[in-house]
């Protein structure tokens, strides 16, 4: 719990874990009305150590990190694909370029959460200072970290390794193996061979490019080997493994049959590697058009993970989009309450020309929506309201779409203040 | 539990009109009601304005109306002197401008009888009696704005 600038707003962080998993904030504070904190921020999380996928805020808006091999964030870009924000670190994880970072994105290099406050990383264990590359307090486990040097930060080598538990550094081969080692253990032999070849330089890309070609490849696994790799040429940096790489997607693409296309192609991606962001925005917001189940195969794809687990949870996330699982909850389904289905009948009884009303029960919160016809036929706004199970509103806005069935705007009542977005 | 008017709503409008308030307090005061917090009701009459008000609201809250004052205008005023056909009232005042353009292509042979109809059926999402809003556009053609003796209490205009 903490207190910002401004003496009335208090925020709450629950983790899941060791994982920040939401944030409420309350903006009475404790001068207020009383205690009344209001869901601002929830936090997706991959399968790996601090793999941080998205953040929602309250209104609905996500924002999703792009990782480089370490987990750090390089670029955020929002639903639509379009980049928010491309940071740029020094070694030792100092953002250094935006010069003030805007994006609602706390998760910075090798995925730790930077509290902008201090300007220190949490470790868990300890806070890193990244502006002089050391922690600010010595290893808590003493010489069992590994390190003469009780204050240094990945035995002094940031680039190959990480440290997410601020006692022991692992590099980040380690930890491919380790992984791999685990996948072949549970006889998940794809993956474990996609997790090790993602570690070494250039392959993981050219097995993106060969599964892009592969004659028996869907048009799903192209789009998604695509975005795989237009990932990581723009967060690995691909010009130092340029050669490496064209060896392997020559090598691969005699495999195929296909080697001219497998190095045209790999030839002119990696030369346009620059382009970076814009291309991964390119292609996550093509893919996002395929919708959420795509998306899902996509990011598990892209993460290495088995399918059933980040693939999983990512459904889950995006379905909270389209409003059957709104607000987490991990509460089993157990009937709505009298005062929720009160205030919901309430809500639903004044639109006379309502269509497609909706009830949906998430956890202990219950959602209840309906379309009201707009001026321009086709066009159309949709009133949502979620109440808990003491009926209490947790959420009442509306939605403005075109005849197209593009979204044009969003009147937010609650949580206040009343505001608008387009 | 507070009861909404149409004279309330009236009165809402008077104040944005004459300056006193602005255009959001107009919206405020309706969608307050479709937002149920309070435990609002509303008269029958209110609730036949609300089946067209709402719609346009909701439009011109997401794109905008640089007409709005003007609609509302007259909207304020054909709402005020009867309690009868208000929602065919509503969509008079709302559209006036393009159910008297409307009104011109059929009488000039631009469009069809139907084909205007139809037209003018789908200025409001809700149902109301699109024939008697035709047949008020119809004696409103050279007028520039809505006359109160010409639109009566319905068919009879």
């Amino acid at each position: 719990m903490r207190s910002d600038s401004s003496p009335d707003d208090w925020f709450y962080n629950i983790h899941r874990g060791d994982e920040l998993a939401l944030e409420l904030t309350d903006a009475d504070g404790l001068d207020g009305a009383g205690y009344s904190p209001e869901l601002s921020q929830r936090y997706l999380y991959g399968s790996a150590v601090d793999e941080i996928l998205a953040v929602e805020d309250a209104v609905d808006d996500v924002l999703w990190g792009l990782a480089d091999h370490e987990g750090t964030i390089r670029d955020i870009v929002d639903s639509t694909g379009t980049v928010q924000e491309h940071r740029q670190y020094d070694t030792f994880g100092q953002i250094v370029s935006p010069a003030n970072p805007t994006a609602d994105f706390p998760q910075a290099f090798t995925g730790r959460p930077l509290d902008t406050d201090t300007g220190l990383y949490d470790y868990r264990a300890r806070w890193y200072d990244p502006a002089v590359g050391r922690f600010v307090s010595e290893d808590p486990s003493g010489f069992a970290g590994g390190d003469a040097n009780l204050y240094r930060y990945a035995g002094n080598s940031p680039l190959v390794n990480v440290d997410p538990s601020g006692l022991c550094f692992t590099g980040i081969v380690d930890s491919a193996r380790d992984t791999v080692k685990g996948l072949l253990e549970n006889d998940l032999l794809m993956a474990a061979i996609e997790v090790g070849a993602s570690f070494l330089p250039g392959v993981g890309e050219a097995m993106d490019l060969a599964m892009a070609f592969a004659p028996d490849s869907t048009p799903l696994e192209r789009a998604i080997a695509g975005i795989s790799f237009g990932i990581g040429v723009a967060t690995l940096g691909m010009s130092p493994n340029v050669a490496p790489f064209l060896r392997a997607t020559k090598g691969l693409g005699k495999m195929l049959n296909r080697a001219d296309d497998v190095v045209d192609v790999g030839t002119a991606l990696a030369r346009g590697a620059g382009r970076g962001a814009d291309d991964v925005a390119t292609g996550v917001a093509r893919v996002a058009r395929r919708g959420a189940d795509d998306v899902a195969t996509g990011l598990a794809r892209s993460t290495r993970t088995p399918r059933g687990t980040t693939a999983d949870k990512v459904r889950r996330f995006l379905a909270d989009e389209s409003g059957t699982a709104r607000i987490p909850g991990g509460h089993a389904p157990k009937g709505i309450t009298q005062a929720a289905q009160a205030k919901g009948d309430k809500f639903l009884k004044g639109f006379k020309t309502g269509l497609n009303q909706q009830t949906t029960q998430i956890g202990k919160f219950t959602e209840f929506a309906t379309d009201v016809p707009g001026q321009v036929p086709g066009s159309f706004t949709r009133w949502v309201k979620v109440v808990d199970d003491n009926g209490r509103t947790i959420r009442l806005y509306h939605d403005t779409f075109d005849k197209t069935g593009k979204f044009i705007h969003r009147g937010i009542k609650v949580p206040g203040p009343e505001r608008h977005v387009r | 539990m507070m009861l909404l008017t149409k004279e309330m709503l009236r009165s809402e409008m008077k104040s944005y009109l004459d300056g006193h308030s602005p255009f959001s307090a107009v919206r405020r005061f309706v969608f307050q009601y479709f937002e149920a917090e309070e435990g609002f009701e509303v008269t029958e009459e209110l609730d036949d304005v609300f089946e067209v008000f709402l719609p346009y609201l909701q439009h011109e809250e997401s794109v905008g109306d640089p007409d709005r004052e003007l609609r509302l205008r007259r909207l304020h005023e054909l709402l005020g002197d009867t309690p009868t056909f208000l929602k065919e009232r509503a969509v008079f005042a709302i559209e006036f401008d393009k159910l008297r353009d409307l009104a011109k292509k059929a009488s000039d042979g631009t469009i069809s009888n139907s084909i205007y109809l139809d037209q003018v059926s789908k200025l409001s999402p809700c149902k109301f009696d699109y024939e008697a809003v035709a047949s008020w556009a119809n004696s409103h053609i050279d007028d520039q704005k809505p006359v109160l003796a010409k639109i009566g209490d319905g068919f009879n205009a």
